[in-house]
């Protein structure tokens, strides 16, 4: 689709321009650009609260730090391991749940309407939800667990670092896949019926329509998808600081890169270091982006 | 044939029951006395349901004051968003200018910083304006965070809407003022109803920043509802509750409008 | 993202590439820049001199105070008095919770707030926030001369002094008298030794209930646990120079005796693995879902409250039996502490000498339970026939009661709880765990220390 330049010349519609515009960006601006730059300046700097007479100017050595610590690789890994279940796996969810809700039948809308619920659920009370049927004393997953009969005794699911990064998934892709599965739907629904009909001529069966009609023709949706999905899982945060108290897990089991950003500079009061963690997780967050547009991104136009 | 319905169907309860049980748990978890759910074998008699915990939370002005605080920081922010998003997205959508993509691109990548990094600077400009914990400073922070997302979908909807109505209205006498709000504005409906909802939850559900940037002043429903689990306050049921509130007006808001947000999703996706 | 988008944003995104590429380039890495100067806490390295007490006037001034929420006491009442009795206007005053405290008062002493006069604090953050220059040095005649010794440690630092301790807290035995009755044991003596405990958790361990539970679920609860257990066995965390001493003889005995007592023994209720709150133990022992717990003393609160199983004449309150000493035990005092930012320092000096005073700790010890902090209050006879308890408290400081609050607190917690947790999941053997954190712990120290 491209764009069409209207009638330019017009300082009329220039004007309307820029005021019309202007202060969405000013706000922007100046609401993010000073913290932005201040944070890159403090990454520039060894800046702890703790050590005051300490803080030095060292250009971009808190990176090369960064880059040999062990404690933020181990974070890294989390988050990655993570990302690829919520990512890849939210958005394969979503892609089920939009084909099993793709044709019509009695109840659809009422599905359709039930999926707004998670994404309704601020992430907050995302983490209380979990927290209330994990939890291993008082969870309701162990209590019904253990009245099918099933376990003896109670699961400490927020105990096992294995167990709670499952839990801490499991909520992820709760929330968040319902939206991905409607945006989904509806990409779904613009794909023109006569292509179904021609494959469907040529011999094509249910699934074979599936993999070979909707699943290109979600291309461009997909990638959105995975981008924006990338995006919130490197940065979660809320969930993880309700389900696990604000500590991060049993033995760090839960804490991503964000969450060891966050105790970097809240916890031990070692800012520059911190600030210069944020930067490389957004540079992180920038290079999934660039790598999700670069694999999936049309490379000739699409005749659709 | 039938075992096929039969396992579509048998799916489609699956995913019902997975969308509603973790919320309808809570909701459940809330009406009931604590000391039901303390013991280790529960005790779900309807005979004890009870509103107990909501009539506790919603008469103490310390719960009260975070949501009236919360109700009007995210419509002043998403007012805002949408008056200012709107007008901006329409000139991406329809101009192309210099540097334009750069813009764009610019204004999405401040969806990757995390927020984490935000806090002193945020904190520290604030204050200088004297909008530390205020309602203003608040509002002003949300906006600038959720402009680019209003932005971003908004150029998406504005771009479904065919160049020449535009056209023929301007052959009409039209300004370009009134283009937008003769021809596109109501054209636009859904994709604004499904943007202000998402701005809306987004500004409602915050907590980070919320966090750190208010204190006694302002106190907001996100952080208030997370101080129910602490060293030295640990109530399950009251953490239920507050859950269920804080969830309800967005949740009220998706379901109502959720006509208006399926449509706007699906005009935005399309152009995906 | 339409094609024309696509095929910009891949332009503009590799010509920033390059850009930034070119910018890192130029950025020099300047040589090592670590081990800065040591730990200065020498009071005049910052905050400037020792707050002293004038006499002037204070009538009018305006303070406010940020506290944890821990004492309703002061709202219920105290303030008022303390306006009364000293003319001083409290502006504000705010009880927050205490996990969001630290990072709150971080953000704004980072930007130098002084719109807060009076801190809540305690051993980690007098440490913590003072090492930074963030809280005011008090002279000596500043300091009341009673003052409990694990109390006034709790507002101190590296022997600055901080602030003034307005509660002092340690953790004592409960234990659960009819259960010990129903397995046999007296129930009116506690365990004196760490075998005789163990004997009495194993044999109150029935049906799903176990003898014994306690929260090492996050951070702060790992190395309470594991401080506890050290100075059970006889032994200290740091040597007098702050060279920490984690996996000494001491420190692994300690950690392995947790470590028998959840597999060995199978007498801790492997819940303990993810009880986060000392509220979250309390509830479960005060609901009768446990025998024995180490606990603060709002446990006796929590325990002899309406509605829990258990009651005053049921509950058994005692020291804590000792592995390779009588006992020892963990202190958990807080206290107020004068934000080096503030503008009206000596009418926050007032709050805090308020705080430590006879009237407000007979309240707080009355009304909540907890434990006094000057000497004069602990042998006034009242406090004992308000709070029995009281009399383990006197006997509990005439042993080892430590907290060990370091600015390096937060980074000690967060790495000797994954190595806490290898050794009660027996990922690793205790000594090895505890080499590891031992040897990750130095290098931090000895940044903080010089």
């Amino acid at each position: 689709m491209t764009r069409r330049t209207l009638t330019a010349g017009e300082r009329g519609d220039r004007r309307f321009a820029i005021l019309a515009a202007s202060p969405a960006v000013l706000t922007i601006g100046a609401l993010f650009l000073y913290p932005l730059l201040y944070a890159v300046m403090l990454s520039l700097y060894q800046m702890n609260d703790k050590l005051p007479g300490a803080t030095q100017f060292v250009g971009l050595w808190n990176y090369a730090q960064i880059a040999t610590d062990a404690n933020f690789r181990q974070a890294l890994v989390r988050t990655l391991v993570f990302s690829i279940f919520t990512v890849l796996g939210g958005v394969a969810l979503a892609v089920g749940i939009a084909r099993l809700l793709q044709h019509p039948f009695r109840g659809r809308n009422l599905a359709r309407v039930l999926l707004l619920v998670p994404w309704a659920v601020p992430p907050v009370v995302n983490g209380i939800m979990w927290k209330l049927i994990f939890d291993g004393t008082y969870g309701v997953a162990n209590s019904a667990l253990a009245g099918l009969g099933l376990i003896g005794r109670p699961i400490q699911w927020l105990a096992d670092p294995e167990l709670i990064m499952g839990v801490l998934i499991l909520s992820e892709v709760w929330k968040l896949t319902p939206f991905l599965a409607l945006m989904t739907i509806a990409s779904m629904q613009a794909i023109p019926s006569n292509i179904y009909r021609a494959a469907a001529i040529d011999g094509a069966g249910s699934w074979a329509q599936f993999w070979k009609v909707t699943l290109p023709n979600l291309r461009g949706t997909l990638m959105f998808l995975l981008i924006v999905q990338s995006m919130w899982s490197i940065k979660v945060f809320d969930t993880i600081y309700v389900l696990t108290g604000g500590s991060g897990g049993p033995a760090e089991a839960t804490t991503t890169v964000n969450f060891l950003a966050y105790l970097t500079t809240f916890s031990y009061l070692d800012r520059g270091y911190g600030a210069a963690m944020s930067i490389t997780i957004m540079g992180i967050v920038i290079a999934t982006t660039i790598f999700w547009i670069l694999l999936l991104g049309r490379r000739k136009e699409k005749s659709t | 044939m039938i075992a096929r319905t039969l396992i579509h169907r048998a799916l489609v309860v699956l995913l019902v029951l997975y969308l509603v049980v973790p919320f309808g748990w809570m909701v459940v978890y809330s009406a009931f006395p604590s000391s039901n759910l303390r013991s280790v074998r529960m005790d779900l008699s309807p005979a004890d349901l009870t509103l107990a915990s909501y009539t506790a939370l919603l008469s103490d002005s310390t719960f009260l004051v975070p949501i009236r605080n919360s109700l009007i920081v995210a419509a002043a922010t998403t007012l805002i968003c949408m008056a200012l998003g709107s007008l901006c997205a329409y000139v991406f959508a329809r101009f192309r200018f210099r540097g334009q993509q750069t813009l764009l691109l610019g204004m999405m990548a401040v969806q990757a910083i995390p927020a984490v990094v935000l806090a002193v600077p945020l904190f520290v400009l604030l204050r200088s304006f004297g909008l530390y914990d205020s309602m203003l400073g608040m509002i002003l922070t949300y906006t600038a965070f959720i402009l680019p997302l209003v932005i971003w979908m908004m150029v998406s909807f504005f771009e479904s809407i065919p160049v020449n109505l535009e056209k023929a209205a301007r052959v009409d006498g039209c300004t370009r003022l009134g283009i937008v709000r003769r021809v596109v504005l109501p054209l636009s409906g859904p994709g604004l109803a499904a943007t202000s909802i998402f701005a809306f939850i987004t500004a409602w559900s915050d907590f980070f920043l919320a966090k750190v940037l208010t204190s006694n002043n302002t106190p907001l429903l996100p952080v208030r509802t997370a101080a129910f689990q602490g060293i030295f306050a640990m109530d399950y049921t009251a953490a239920a509750t507050a859950g269920v509130i804080t969830a309800l007006p967005v949740l009220v808001l998706a379901l109502l409008a959720q006509k208006w947000i399926v449509q706007g999703i699906t005009e935005g996706a399309v152009k995906g | 993202m339409s094609r024309t988008t696509l095929s910009t944003t891949r332009r503009s995104l590799l010509g920033a590439g390059a850009a930034a590429g070119a910018l890192g380039l130029a950025a020099c890495v300047p040589p090592d820049s670590t081990t800065p100067g040591g730990g200065g806490s020498d009071g005049e390295a910052q905050g400037g001199s020792a707050l002293v007490p004038e006499d002037a006037s204070l009538e009018g001034t305006e303070i406010s105070i940020l506290d944890d929420n821990t004492n309703l006491v002061f709202k219920e009442g105290l303030i008022e008095t303390f306006q009364q009795e000293t003319g001083i206007i409290v502006k504000n005053y705010e009880m927050a919770n205490f996990n969001d405290l630290h990072d709150r008062f971080a953000t704004a002493f980072a930007a130098q707030d002084a719109s807060i006069d009076v801190v809540m604090t305690w051993a980690g953050w007098s440490a913590e926030f003072g090492q930074a220059g963030w809280l005011q040095e008090l002279s000596p005649e500043a300091i009341p001369d009673d003052l409990i010794r694990p109390a006034l440690d709790a507002v101190s630092w590296d022997s600055t002094v901080y602030g003034l301790p307005k509660f002092a807290s340690v953790q004592t035995m409960f234990w659960n008298k009819e259960h010990y009755a129903a397995a046999g044991l007296d129930p009116d003596t506690a365990p004196e030794t760490w075998d005789e405990f163990v004997e009495a958790a194993k044999a109150t361990t029935i049906d799903g209930r176990y003898g014994y539970c306690c929260d090492m679920g996050n951070p702060a609860g790992a190395y309470q646990n594991f401080l506890r257990s050290l100075l059970l066995a006889g032994g200290e965390l740091y040597t007098a120079d702050w060279t920490p001493q984690l996996d000494s003889e001491a420190g692994i005995e300690g950690l392995t005796k947790m470590v028998e007592l959840l597999h060995l023994h199978k007498a801790m209720d492997p819940a303990s693995l993810q009880i986060t709150n000392a509220s979250d133990l309390i509830e479960v022992f005060s609901q009768g879902r446990t025998s024995s717990v180490f606990n603060w003393p709002f446990q006796w609160a929590s325990a002899t409250a309406e509605g829990a199983v258990t009651s005053a004449e049921t509950t058994g309150n005692g020291l804590i039996p000792g592995i390779a000493v009588r006992s020892a035990s963990i202190d958990g005092s807080e206290g107020y502490a004068i934000s080096t930012f503030s503008t009206n320092k000596q009418a926050a000096l007032k709050w805090l000498q308020f705080a430590s005073g006879a009237t407000a700790q007979k309240q707080i010890v009355e009304k909540e339970g907890w434990f006094p902090v000057s000497q004069a209050t602990l042998e006034d006879p009242a406090t004992l026939e308000a709070l029995p308890v009281v009399a383990t408290y006197e006997q509990a400081t005439e042993h080892p009661v430590q907290r060990y609050g370091t600015p390096w607190s937060n980074e000690l917690d967060q790495l000797l709880s994954v190595q806490v947790f290898r050794a009660m999941n027996q990922e690793a053997e205790p000594a090895e765990a505890l080499k590891t954190a031992q040897q990750e712990l130095l290098p931090i120290v000895e940044k903080y220390m010089g």
